[in-house]
């Protein structure tokens, strides 16, 4: 018995358990459920999560109306100095600690001025 | 093909169309069943369409075994675990040297590559050539046939150090 001899023997005692194990020919009218099913909740799990997000969305903005956000140190400062119409929303992130010291210039005596120019 | 025409096709092809759906998902009968629905599903419903290009056969088991890949790929997606169930509990005629055969051939063809244990199929347990199973796996001739081969040797040495030499 050469080797091809020899595997169709094998294969053929896996065909025949095949055949004698076979489910009856049957035709569905709709696919496997595991897998429709699968596509139900996926058909519905897009519009959901749509929702889900528009009206987490709705929910943030309507407390942002309600309550304004509490002032931080540099804002209150600024109000200090200058008058709101002065100050445009976003100035206050120009106000960094000790911004006083770079945005003033330093005022010297006449006479040290004079001493260094010559 | 009419409805009543194709029908009665698959069902004459059924038993080796099971087998080959076996293959094609690693013995799992559970998942076979449900792959053979679904291409029968696909066949009836339009959704495959056989052209006249190819033999009948050729072309369904082609289905088969690209609804087996998809079935595969949405399980993967899913992370599904794919049990090997056992054909449900019937007496068995079957001798025992068949049965030794058949269980060493099984586990031996778990341990081929993917394309080998289809090309060995189709050919041994079909009874198709390399050029028709090439075309079922939807390669070149030539790879089939170096596929056919080296499977082929593989299972031949697995099956002699399980010890079946001979019927």
């Amino acid at each position: 018995m050469n080797d091809d001899d020899r595997l169709k023997h094998a294969f053929g005692t896996l065909r025949r358990h095949d055949e004698k194990h076979a489910p009856p020919f049957k035709v569905s009218e709709a696919p496997p459920a595991e897998r429709s099913r699968g596509k139900v909740i996926a058909l519905f799990a897009a519009p959901a999560t749509a929702l889900a997000v528009a009206a987490a969305a709705m929910l943030f903005v309507v407390r942002a109306d309600r309550s304004p956000p509490a002032p931080t140190a540099a804002t209150q400062s600024a109000r200090v100095v200058a008058t709101p119409a002065d100050l445009a929303p976003l100035d206050f992130l120009l106000d960094v600690p000790a911004g006083s010291v770079i945005s003033n210039k330093p005022v010297f005596d006449d006479a040290v001025v004079s001493e260094v120019k010559r | 093909m009419a409805d009543a025409g194709l029908s009665e096709e698959l069902s004459k092809l059924h038993s080796s169309s099971f087998g080959w759906a076996l293959s094609c998902c690693r013995r799992d009968r559970a998942e076979a069943e449900d792959v053979i629905q679904e291409t029968y599903f696909k066949v009836l419903s339009g959704k495959a369409r056989f052209d006249g290009r190819s033999a009948f056969r050729t072309w369904l088991f082609g289905v088969i075994r690209l609804t087996g890949l998809e079935r595969r790929r949405w399980r993967f997606s899913r992370r599904r675990e794919v049990t090997t169930a056992e054909p449900p509990d019937v007496p068995s005629s079957e001798p025992r040297v068949d049965r030794e055969t058949r269980e060493a051939l099984t586990k031996a063809l778990e341990r081929l590559s993917e394309r080998q244990r289809e090309v060995l199929h189709l050919t041994f347990y079909e009874g198709l050539t390399v050029e028709e199973a090439a075309a079922i796996m939807r390669v070149s001739v030539g790879s089939a046939r170096t596929h056919y081969e080296r499977g082929k040797a593989s299972l031949l040495v697995m099956l002699q150090k399980e010890g079946i030499e001979r019927p």
